[in-house]
């Protein structure tokens, strides 16, 4: 087990240096780079090219790439060219924002999308089916922006319920219930399109799986329906719902552009959009590697929930 | 049943608070409910999403505190790295140069300076290339060092002095301060400043934009890096955090020499989704907007609790042409397009009156601005005339390149394509390429080609017309490093344009500047399109708030007391 995951740890070299190439090499191909953003547009031509030799953009891109990586091997992210200020700590505090955002729309995804799944599948073809599937093809279909503005008008400014933006209120203190009422709308907003892929992944997978024959053995045995539905059906469907589950958790991780920039909530996907924007690249490329690492380390997590979850997989 | 009598049956009926408030929230009928019961007493922590509720009203009462959503987040507290309006906004509170803007005007009046140089009163050398300062006394910077003379050098040198040890290689001032060669101390307060040649706008451009004076204490013991985080100016508010891209907030310089500003605290806030923006003001969390989108301004004028305003300013919103080969290269042409133009119904109906439509290079606001120029007011027949005598009447195809947003921008791409619909009717064919700003940053400063012929942008010119040299003259094509991308050349022009920079007398500088509009306007090398009103929007609770030409907000005159 603990060579599998060293393994897989190892692994995650190749995959980083194959990110960062691809990531540092599009950078270049994009028109307009950092000095011409720095200096915007007062900018003479001799002040670009006197910006650019100063911070190295004018030595050939291997060199580069290079001299970025000999930095990032000795554990230095290098500085941000907009932000003025060292990578590493600023993308983990960004990142740590994501997560919070993740974690909490993971949950409402699966605290709607779990039981409406199982609903949907031991009442097959009833209203409470057809409905929550046409809901879930619904909030899949809506784009999180239009989905965001929503909730927004609804939850913010009609009822008042909830603040329309940011992580905390730039003036006043900073307490969990503060953060939860900043969080409702966008964790809502992010978890409806995952819920309904929850629920519609969870209503196929308990399908296939009620109608196996240890099923029916189970209720001629007597058990109780409850019982059926857990022990015998759900916890056999689990295997492909982790794997969605983990998969869209994995993505959220990258940042959720569009709903971190309509609730300006500072999370990585924003802070990455705007590096793009600016042509930041060593922002740009650390948090590429953030969050590169973090979805393989979100892959390997789930490739041992499996074996927790179904003791006859096993790594070595 | 109001929510408080069905907070108190249900509490009167032995449930728990606690248990109560927590099967509420899974019902997910739970936060105005729930904001009655914190609002029973106890403390906040048990009910998470009441007291956030409880809350919203508290954080709008917060006496002296102005919170402001902007369009984006600073670059940076220093003046030396500030080169977007939400930046130089921020930087006008904490930093401060020997002259400024009278509030409401683009006039100049002392500052740190205690009178204005001039020729008669000797400030200004026969020559032009010299300019003397008295400083004002007994100010102090932000980190307690004394301002004289040599911080005022030293303040200069860092930007333009490649030799100084302190020396920025990356600031963004050189354009303002190409022509300044040296500044010298004369005593403790008095200072000189020498140009290499003479430039009308230099008093603009030196103290009023990056050209604002920082601590000498900072300058050599601060790494040059961390210049722009932390407060090194004298102005009446002090930068006290910089959360990057969540917010920035300045405190009230109780030291300040001048008249201390209401405002406690002030706060900036980017929020860049422009509609968020919005919704922030309209449910209380921000106490002031800029740059409202043109579709939110009747629902801010129909909220009571709001107040909308919007004023005269300096931007110009306009299309370059190519002049120098295709279908624009002939004068005709270009008039017909800018005949085919509804600027009255681009402002009308998609700016919803937050723009004036243009007649000339500068708005309206402007002092150099020439009132006997109508410009080329809306008229398809009149174009279509042109393009036929021009021996184009069936029409052309050509391509226009835009940015998809970007400072002063305004709302481009409906905007162009309100423009492509009108260019449509007379024939003309408009294929729209959209980029996003610093790509098109890049595509722009090279100039416009045979087939891309036409190129969006807009610029806030400074008090003195500055900007407006690098894109007429012909001295200032893509070629010789300028913005003049359309390769207008009309040598008359040319020299006008140089003759009135040098030209230090006020009155005959404007006579010039109107001379060459009018010649300008003929030879139609833009398209005129509109000069912006920066939309405002505050709540009530908010006064002092003065629009002035050049965007500046001067923060000392507003106070902010939640009735």
């Amino acid at each position: 087990m603990s060579t599998y995951i060293v393994r897989r740890i190892i692994g995650l070299i190749p995959v980083l240096l194959g990110v960062s190439i691809v990531v540092f090499l599009l950078m270049q191909l994009v028109p307009g780079d950092v000095a011409q953003a720095l200096l915007g547009i007062s900018a003479r031509p001799e002040d670009v090219e006197n910006l650019r030799r100063s911070l190295g953009l004018d030595r050939p891109i291997w060199v580069q790439y290079l001299s970025w990586l000999g930095m990032v091997l000795r554990g230095d992210l290098g500085i941000s060219l907009q932000q003025r200020t060292e990578v590493l700590p600023f993308v983990m505090d960004r990142f740590q924002n994501t997560l919070i955002l993740t974690v909490a729309a993971t949950i409402v995804s699966l605290v709607i999308g779990l039981p409406a799944g199982v609903i949907s599948a031991t009442k097959q073809y009833s209203v409470f089916d057809r409905v929550s599937m046409l809901i879930a093809l619904f909030s899949n279909s809506m784009p999180a922006f239009w989905l965001g503005l929503m909730a927004i008008l609804i939850f913010s400014l009609k009822l008042h319920w909830f603040p329309t933006s940011g992580m905390w209120p730039v003036v006043g203190e900073r307490t969990l219930p503060v953060l939860l009422s900043h969080l409702a709308l966008p964790a809502l907003t992010l978890g409806a399109a995952s819920a309904a892929y929850t629920a519609r992944i969870t209503r196929s997978s308990m399908l296939e799986v009620i109608r196996q024959d240890y099923v029916r053995t189970a209720r001629a045995k007597g058990l109780t329906e409850r019982t059926v539905l857990a022990r015998h059906t759900l916890a056999n469907a689990l295997l492909p719902i982790l794997t969605v589950v983990s998969l869209q958790f994995g993505y959220l991780l990258g940042g959720a552009v569009l709903t971190e920039t309509v609730f300006s909530w500072p999370g990585i996907g924003l802070a990455l959009y705007n590096a793009i924007s600016f042509r930041d690249y060593p922002l740009v490329q650390g948090a590429v590697l953030v969050v590169a690492t973090s979805f393989v380390v979100v892959n390997l997590l789930t490739d041992l929930l499996y074996s927790f979850l179904d003791p006859r997989i096993r790594y070595s | 049943m109001s929510r408080e009598a069905f907070v108190n049956i249900m509490m009167d009926g032995g449930l728990d608070r606690r248990e109560l408030v927590k099967r509420l929230v899974a019902l997910g009928v739970a936060a105005p409910v729930a904001a009655a019961l914190a609002e029973r007493g106890q403390g906040a922590g048990a009910a998470p999403v009441a007291s956030s509720a409880a809350r919203l009203p508290a954080a709008q009462e917060s006496d002296g505190t102005l919170i402001v959503a902007t369009e984006a987040d600073i670059e940076s507290f220093d003046p030396g790295h500030a080169i977007a309006l939400a930046s130089t906004r921020v930087n006008y509170a904490i930093y401060e140069g020997l002259l400024k803007y009278t509030p409401g005007t683009t006039d100049l009046e002392p500052l740190l300076a205690t009178e204005m140089p001039t020729l008669e009163n000797g400030g200004i050398s026969e020559d032009g290339l010299t300019y003397t300062f008295k400083l004002r006394e007994g100010v102090k910077f932000h980190d307690g060092a004394d301002f004289n003379a040599e911080a005022v050098r030293m303040s200069y040198r860092r930007l333009i002095d490649k030799e100084f040890e302190h020396y920025d290689d990356t600031n963004t001032a050189g354009f303002f301060l190409g022509d300044l060669t040296s500044v010298d101390p004369v005593d403790e307060h008095t200072v000189t400043f020498t140009l290499s040649k003479p430039n009308a706008a230099f008093l603009t451009l030196s103290n009023v934009y990056a050209g604002k004076i920082m601590s000498p204490k900072a300058i050599q013991e601060v790494p040059v890096a961390q210049w722009g985080e932390g407060s090194y100016g004298t102005g009446p508010f002090v930068a006290s955090a910089w959360d990057k891209g969540i917010s920035a907030t300045l405190v009230r310089n109780e030291d300040y020499w001048g008249t201390k500003p209401s405002l406690k605290t002030l706060v900036f806030q980017p929020i860049i989704e422009p509609t968020a923006r919005v919704a922030a003001l309209l449910n209380g969390e921000v106490d002031m907007i800029v740059v409202v989108p043109p579709d939110s301004i009747q629902s801010i004028k129909d909220d009571p609790n709001l107040t909308y305003e919007q004023g005269d300013s300096l931007q110009r919103w306009f299309i370059q042409l190519n002049t120098k080969e295709g279908p624009f290269a002939d004068k005709r042409v270009r008039q017909a397009v800018n005949y085919a133009v509804n600027k009255e119904g681009l402002a009308h109906d998609v700016l919803r009156d937050s723009a004036v439509p243009a007649t000339q290079p500068m708005a309206p606001a402007h002092w150099t601005y020439n009132p006997d120029i109508t410009g080329y007011p809306y008229d398809p027949e009149k174009a279509k005339a042109l393009l036929q005598e021009a021996g184009v009447g069936d029409g052309f195809s050509t391509t226009l390149m835009i940015p998809q947003s970007g400072s002063g921008m305004m709302i481009p791409v409906p905007m162009n394509e309100f423009i492509q619909g009108n260019l449509r009717e007379v024939g003309v064919d408009v294929q729209i390429q959209s980029y996003e700003w610093v790509s098109y940053l890049g595509l722009w400063t090279q100039g416009l080609n045979a087939d891309v012929t036409m190129a969006n942008m807009s610029t806030l010119e400074t008090g003195e017309p500055y900007f407006i040299h690098f894109q007429l003259s012909g001295d200032f094509t893509p070629d010789k490093g300028g913005w003049n991308v359309g390769y207008y050349d009309n040598p008359e022009v040319t020299k006008l344009l140089a003759e009135a920079l040098a030209t230090p007398d006020d009155a005959q500088r404007k006579a010039l500047y109107e001379k060459t509009w009018e010649l300008v306007v003929d030879d139609a090398p833009w398209i005129f399109v509109v000069n912006d009103l920066q939309p405002m929007a505050f709540k009530n609770s908010v006064t002092g708030y003065l629009t002035s030409p050049s965007y500046v907000i001067d923060f000392t005159t507003i106070s902010n007391t939640p009735q």
